[in-house]
């Protein structure tokens, strides 16, 4: 049981510094999928703070992440995560509800799938998955090692953001390239 | 011999996977980009061929319409969506193309494939005076061949497509635009694609 709290910790934890990685490296996609879900009536300076909201949620994302994975003994940042995941799972629920088939980004531009049924059993699985991690761990002390290997580990969390960043400004070049190559 | 903890090694493995799976990914986006440079032919009208009329809904007012090239009058016809942040940078650069005058004699027509609903979530489409259209039917546009957004096709005065391609910024943009005159005739310059 404890293997299987650690394997959906580090997992979400590794899923959200991809996602918040490859966001950042699109917030002009991602800006534009959070207009999209906005209510029909919201005001245009409220919409105008999209990119704002594209680089907080991104950044959220990636501070999650990287707190979940390097000092996984914190037990608040299980319930920011999960809090997360709940939230992902709102998000694809109303993109499935009113936009199906519309890009969501939810990886900025590592995936070009829309929202449909598969995004929103992705969102459960991940939502599933952070409340495992919440599942206290005994001994805690499992969870408590040397300073090296939590620095380890941030150097690691920020090589996944940064590689996921990277990846997915490649494919937001390249696309555009090879449409006109 | 030193103990690494269990979760520094079950960490160690989900790292590990997500670094594989972002380069699978990137694998698989060098694959279709070989692939495209064999298919960008696909994207657009060929240049030289003569565009298709398109009937569509003008937007918001719902008004039956028709492109019909061949008219006298040039024409840029740009197929973008709200939802595509490069249309957006497409729709700001006509606008501003059309500021300067450089559009003048020439008719302009956005169309779109999302729903009108979806104006709203874009301050650029919202501030736009372009006229903007929904295709009747994917049918409409089969011959201009927009399987991507953003798609800027210009049109000489006697229907004759003379660019066609991704745009989006201005200095894209203007190219197409002075590839077709303003007195319908076209000019010799044509947009490489």
């Amino acid at each position: 049981m404890t293997a299987l709290v650690f394997a959906a910790k580090a997992a979400v934890a590794v899923l959200l510094l991809a996602s918040g990685g490859a966001k950042l490296a699109d917030l002009a996609g991602f800006g534009a999928t959070i207009r999209l879900l906005a209510p029909a009536r919201t005001p245009s300076r409220v919409l105008a703070v999209a990119h704002q909201a594209a680089v907080t949620i991104a950044a959220a994302e990636l501070l999650a992440g990287a707190a979940s994975l390097c000092w996984p003994a914190l037990g608040w940042v299980n319930l920011a995560v999960l809090a997360l995941s709940c939230s992902f799972v709102v998000v694809a629920g109303v993109g499935y509800a009113r936009h199906r088939g519309r890009p969501c980004h939810c990886f900025g531009a590592l995936t070009r799938r829309g929202f449909g049924l598969a995004s929103m059993l992705r969102a459960v699985a991940i939502l599933a998955a952070a409340a495992t991690a919440c599942a206290p761990v005994r001994p805690a002390s499992q969870l408590h090692f040397a300073l090296g290997f939590h620095l380890l580990l941030l150097a690691a969390a920020v090589l996944m953001a940064a590689a996921a960043a990277a990846a997915a400004k490649a494919l937001l070049l390249s696309e555009s390239a090879g449409r006109v190559a | 011999m030193m103990r690494v903890p269990v979760y520094l090694e079950i960490a160690q493995w989900a790292l590990l996977l997500g670094l594989g799976s972002l380069l699978v990914v990137l694998y698989r986006q060098l694959a279709r980009l070989l692939g495209a440079k064999h298919d960008s032919a696909e994207l657009g009208p060929p240049v030289g061929s003569e565009a298709a009329p398109i009937r569509y809904t003008l937007v918001p007012d719902g008004s039956h319409q028709q492109f019909a090239p061949g008219d006298g009058q040039p024409a840029l016809i740009a197929f973008v969506d709200p939802t595509c942040p490069a249309c957006e940078q497409l729709v700001e650069s006509l606008g501003e193309l059309r500021a300067a005058g450089e559009l003048a004699g020439r008719r302009v027509l956005l169309l779109i494939s999302d729903p009108p609903g979806y104006l709203g979530i874009s301050a650029a489409f919202q501030a736009t005076s372009l006229p903007i259209g929904r295709p009747l039917s994917t049918a409409e546009v089969a011959g201009y061949r927009a399987t991507g957004t953003p798609l800027l096709v210009a049109v000489d005065g006697r229907g004759i497509v003379r660019a066609a391609g991704v745009a989006s910024r201005l200095p894209e943009v203007r190219p197409y635009a002075e590839a077709i005159s303003s007195e319908g005739i076209a000019t010799e310059r044509e947009v490489a694609r």
